[in-house]
């Protein structure tokens, strides 16, 4: 990847609310980023394997970096994190966990499943705003993603 | 009694049974074997047991070797297949032998095949010798039958009895011709039928023993009743003993009273021959005394002597003639007569004249040399003329002694007195009579008539070569009491005496039958008396084996009573015992009790008994029970409890309990098997595992429930906070528009907050309060539901189908109108763009259970989802109304109603159908058949 070409980042957020303040913090950001936002786990699946409503090309591009909520409608975020995991294609693309739980079995079995990451959202507007702000930081400008071996844009 | 002791006696009884038997098969072989070689070697002493009996027939001793032989492999080999053939074929020939013997008796034939080729003559007590008799005969037969009866151990008792009591009729009939033998009476001599031989009478008695030794044998081993049967052979010892003794002392007393009673009548007989001794010595010195009177008489002489003188004296004549017949007269003379020397009769008693005779003359002549009286002893004057005995006095001159004048003749008729008194007797006998003989040369001399036959006197001789004959023996100068046949022939007790100073001798006799008579006639008082002494000791030793056996069957019946009690008390042990309770023998069921009935659902014993324990469990189990059954045979210990299946008589299977153990059954190796129903245990495992796992999912659901609520219910917090924050931002830099977009996601996260609330709210009292249970018909339940979702009926157009037939439920009326409000409101919510959104509610029997649904041809569910369906706060759908609580309220409250839900659906587009069940839920038909 150059340096100009956006990040691109796949929340996968049943709470549009939640959809929302994570894409009004990263759309703040100055680091170019590319914000795919699904709404459950089955559409996150979709989504990444390119099946159902993302089978036609140009609808699904590779992401650099998945932002998985935990409890989705339809599959379970773990299970979604399952998922990814397994498969070759997927497994290499850092999956952050962004939840209200903080439950610690849930933190386990994410971080077990492969989760890069583990943020709780915190009730609190500074706090949480902040916490996307660093998250920014590091995922949008610091991190480095291999190049898309991925024939698809 | 140890089984050790037991065998030492029955061995013993076995040896000395052995030896018994052998002892009698050698006995009856050799009596067999004996006569045949008299009759081939023509020794009669070996074949008849005595002069005088009749000797066993060739054919009886044929077969009296058989059946010895036989007896000896008996003895030997009492099991063998060998043993069993001799017998059968030995009896078979006997019985056929016997059969044609009683028939040819019958038809008064005597076959010559029974001599087996041998030359035999002759006849013994008027029956032809060489000839089995009748009696024999039926003897071998009832030996056959005994034999016959007594083979084979296992024979019904019936045989016992046959065997037993022929036996004892062939011992019995075979001691009676004995004991007839041997009293010297032996039966059936002189009856035209030929009689059976002392040694075939011996012959039988050994069979019969030897037989019944057999008889016994057999039926001591038929069963356990040793103690019964050794009372039994004391009895019989006590029996034979007590016979012998009895028939000993007949005997004896019968051979000293005929000691006794032949001595008092040869005291008779000698007495008799003394009287008539005395009586003829008195006659004959009586008449020779009368001629003494007239001898040497010198006025007689004188007066003889006047009546000869020449010319003659007429009156010295006559004279004489008086004095002649005088005496004559006086002493009962038949003449008196004087002859003078030249043999002229000078005078006589009687008037009439008789010429002297000759042999008179010569006697006169003879006592010329030296004069005296003597006796001229029986004569006939001659041939044909009357017997006279005469006493001879010389007359000598009364003046020269030398001088004989003649001789008077005193001439004496026997028949007047000394034959009526020789032939008198002196008590009243049918055969007594006294003989007077004279030897006469080397012959003895009848003097006297006989009783039985006419003209003997002076007839009669006999030769005294003869000597038995006791006339013979007397004319011999034999004295004493002999017994002997007499002239007859006729058997005869004799007194032999010799007269003095005569030459005759007396016998005195009588015949040995009259003497024998009465004695005989005591025999048979005395054989009858022996025999009922017998008899009556038989039956009172059959009164006191009676009473044995009474008592004996009296305490083994106590013994059973007591068995049969102790056995049903067990029994009752067993088939009240709460587990269930079979015995395998052999592979069979043989016993089962109730419980054990029930288990296997069997109504009658008879559908368990004879089944094999492999029909019974479960095939899975059948290589272990194998196992088990070859342990339990080997080891003979109880196998351990284990758990295994069987399989009812209906085909159910049913989990049990098993244990089994060595069982004593009849002597053979049974298995006493003891199962349990545990299916109840089972269940209430199950049901513990249930409840367990119930509230382990309770509990998770409670986790579930916790961490949903703190994560749901956090969700729309942080939306709050954090568009507040925003919303503070957007006021500060004055953009409404903004502040506009973030106060409606303040306001759609606090209803959705108050959403939650409400529903957790609504969740948590399922679980706490609930209404008192009731019977509800489906249809009400339906109607209450639908009014509450009218508005989403109405708006969406959804066509409610309800099923007409009734169903009865029961439970929390509020609820279950609860259940179908959600899932009718559920289905009308996914109808998507159906065209003809219906609901179908009813119930239907699945699988023997009421099962509810609820089926719409909405959306239907993607397969993948249904397991979270049912989950708390799940949505399949984040798009549509609700918190996702309505199917978690549905199955709570089915749960609560001790039902489960699931849901069908072939997949999306395709409609679904959520079926529920309830306890206690009847559909109409049920209830019409259960009622």
């Amino acid at each position: 990847m150059s340096a100009g070409e956006p990040v691109i980042i796949l929340l996968v957020e049943d709470d549009p609310a939640h959809a929302e303040i994570v894409r009004r913090c990263l759309s703040d950001f100055r680091v170019a980023n590319r914000l795919m936002h699904v709404a459950d786990g089955q559409e996150a699946l979709d989504y990444l394997l390119r099946e159902g409503a993302y089978s036609q090309i140009g609808t699904s591009p590779r992401p650099h970096l998945i932002l998985l909520d935990l409890r989705l409608p339809k599959i379970d975020g773990l299970e979604v994190l399952a998922r990814i995991k397994k498969d070759d294609s997927l497994k290499a693309i850092p999956t952050v966990i962004l939840t209200t739980s903080a439950a610690e079995t849930d933190m386990v079995r994410a971080y077990e499943g492969g989760a890069g990451s583990y943020l709780v959202k915190p009730v609190d507007f500074g706090r949480f705003t902040g916490l996307l702000e660093t998250f920014g930081f590091y995922w949008l400008m610091w991190n480095r993603y291999p190049v898309a071996q991925d024939t698809t844009p | 009694m140890g089984a050790e002791e037991q065998t030492l006696e029955d061995g013993s009884s076995e040896r000395r049974r052995i030896a018994g038997l052998t002892a009698a098969g050698i006995v009856t072989a050799s009596l067999g074997l004996g006569s045949l070689l008299g009759w081939l070697l023509d020794i009669p002493r070996l074949a008849a047991m005595g002069a005088g009996l009749i000797p066993m027939a060739p054919s009886a001793a044929l077969l009296f070797v058989l059946w010895g032989l036989m007896l000896l492999v008996r003895a030997h080999r009492p099991t063998d297949r060998a043993s069993w053939w001799t017998s059968l074929i030995v009896a078979g020939a006997t019985a056929l032998v016997g059969i044609a013997v009683l028939a040819a008796a019958r038809l008064g034939i005597q076959p010559e095949v029974e001599h087996l080729g041998m030359d035999i003559k002759g006849t013994v007590g008027g029956a032809r010798v060489g000839h089995m008799s009748p009696v024999t005969a039926a003897c071998f037969l009832l030996a056959s039958l005994s034999s016959t009866a007594s083979l084979r151990g296992q024979a019904p008792s019936w045989r016992h009895t046959v065997a037993f009591a022929s036996a004892g009729v062939l011992l019995a009939t075979a001691c009676s011709f004995l004991l007839a033998y041997a009293y010297g009476v032996p039966l059936l001599y002189d009856t035209g039928l030929t009689p059976p031989a002392a040694n075939t009478a011996i012959g039988f008695a050994v069979l019969g023993l030897a037989l019944l030794v057999v008889a016994k044998k057999r039926q001591g081993s038929s069963g356990s009743t040793t103690d019964r049967d050794r009372s039994w052979v004391h009895l019989l010892w006590a029996f034979v003993v007590l016979a012998a003794a009895l028939f000993a002392g007949g005997f004896f007393f019968q051979q000293r009273a005929e000691r006794q009673y032949r001595a008092e009548v040869e005291r008779q007989l000698q007495a008799i021959a003394s009287l008539k001794i005395f009586g003829i010595a008195h006659w004959r010195a009586e008449r020779l005394r009368d001629g003494e009177a007239l001898f040497r008489n010198d006025s007689f002489s004188d007066l003889v002597e006047r009546a000869m003188a020449p010319p003659g004296d007429p009156h010295s004549l006559e004279l004489l003639q008086v004095w002649l017949h005088r005496l004559q007269v006086a002493y009962g003379y038949d003449r008196v007569f004087l002859v003078d020397p030249q043999g002229g009769v000078l005078a006589a008693s009687h008037v009439e004249r008789e010429p002297v005779a000759p042999h008179l003359m010569s006697e006169l002549s003879e006592s010329v040399a030296a004069p005296r009286v003597s006796m001229l002893d029986f004569h006939r004057d001659e041939p044909g003329s009357p017997i006279r005995l005469a006493v001879t006095v010389p007359i000598l001159s009364s003046r020269d002694a030398s001088k004989r004048l003649g001789t008077v003749v005193l001439r004496i008729d026997p028949h007047q007195y000394l034959y009526p008194f020789i032939q008198q007797w002196p008590t009243s006998s049918e055969s007594a009579e006294t003989l007077l003989v004279r030897r006469d040369g080397e012959e003895a001399l009848f003097l006297n008539e006989l009783r039985f036959r006419k003209n003997t006197a002076l007839e009669l001789r006999l030769s005294l070569r003869d000597s038995t004959i006791p006339a013979a023996r007397a004319a011999l100068g034999h004295e004493g009491v002999i017994e002997a046949g007499d002239y007859r022939g006729v058997k005869v007790i004799a007194a032999l005496r010799t007269i003095p100073d005569s030459p005759w001798f007396v016998v005195a006799k009588i015949d040995a039958d009259e003497v024998y008579g009465p004695l005989r006639e005591r025999l048979w008082q005395m054989a009858l008396t022996v025999l009922a002494l017998v008899f009556g000791a038989g039956a009172a030793l059959g009164v006191v084996w009676r009473q044995h056996n009474l008592r004996f069957y009296r305490e083994r019946a106590l013994a059973s009573e007591a068995l049969h009690s102790s056995d049903l008390r067990f029994r009752a042990l067993v088939d009240h015992a709460p587990v269930a309770i079979f015995i395998n023998r052999d592979d069979r069921v043989v016993e089962a009790n109730q419980v054990c009935l029930q288990l296997f659902g069997a109504s009658s014993k008879e559908q368990l008994l004879g089944k094999s324990p492999y029909e019974l469990f479960h095939p899975d189990s059948h290589p272990l029970i194998r196992d088990r059954i070859r342990q339990l045979r080997e080891h003979g210990a109880a196998v351990p409890l284990i758990e295994e299946r069987i399989v009812r008589l209906d085909g159910s299977t049913v989990d049990v309990e098993v244990t089994a153990a060595p069982f004593p059954d009849q002597g053979t190796r049974a298995i006493h098997v003891v199962l349990r129903d545990i299916t109840e245990r089972k269940r209430a495992d199950d049901a513990l595992r249930t409840s367990e796992q119930e509230l382990r999912a309770r509990n998770d659901e409670l986790m579930r429930f916790s961490y949903t609520v703190s994560h749901d219910l956090k969700s729309p917090l942080v939306t709050i906070q954090t568009f507040v924050g925003y919303l503070t931002q957007d006021l500060a830099k004055q953009d409404a528009a903004s502040a506009d977009k973030d106060l409606g996601f303040i306001r759609s996260a606090a209803s959705k907050m108050g959403r939650l609330l409400d529903d957790i709210l609504e969740l948590s009292r399922i679980g706490r309060k609930m209404n008192p249970p009731q019977q509800v018909m489906l249809a009400d339940v339906v109607r209450d539901a639908l009014e509450l979702v009218a508005g989403r009926i109405a708006s969406r157009g959804v066509q409610v189908e309800v099923q007409e037939a009734p169903v009865r439920l029961f439970g929390d009326r509020t609820r279950l109108v609860q259940v179908f409000q959600n899932l009718v409101d559920n289905a009308a919510k996914f109808m998507g763009d159906q065209p003809a959104p219906r609901v179908e509610i009813g119930a239907e029997l699945l699988d023997g259970e009421t099962v509810l649904y609820v089926r719409d041809n909405g959306t239907g569910i993607d397969p993948r989802h249904r397991a979270r369906l049912f989950g708390l706060f799940e949505k399949l759908d984040p798009g549509t109304d609700g918190t996702g609580i309505g199917l978690a309220l549905v199955r709570r409250i089915v749960e609560m109603h001790g039902g489960r839900i699931w849901v069908e659906s072939e997949g999306r587009g395709k409609g679904a159908c959520f079926r529920f069940t309830l306890a206690k839920t009847l559909l109409n038909a049920e209830i019409e058949r259960k009622t």
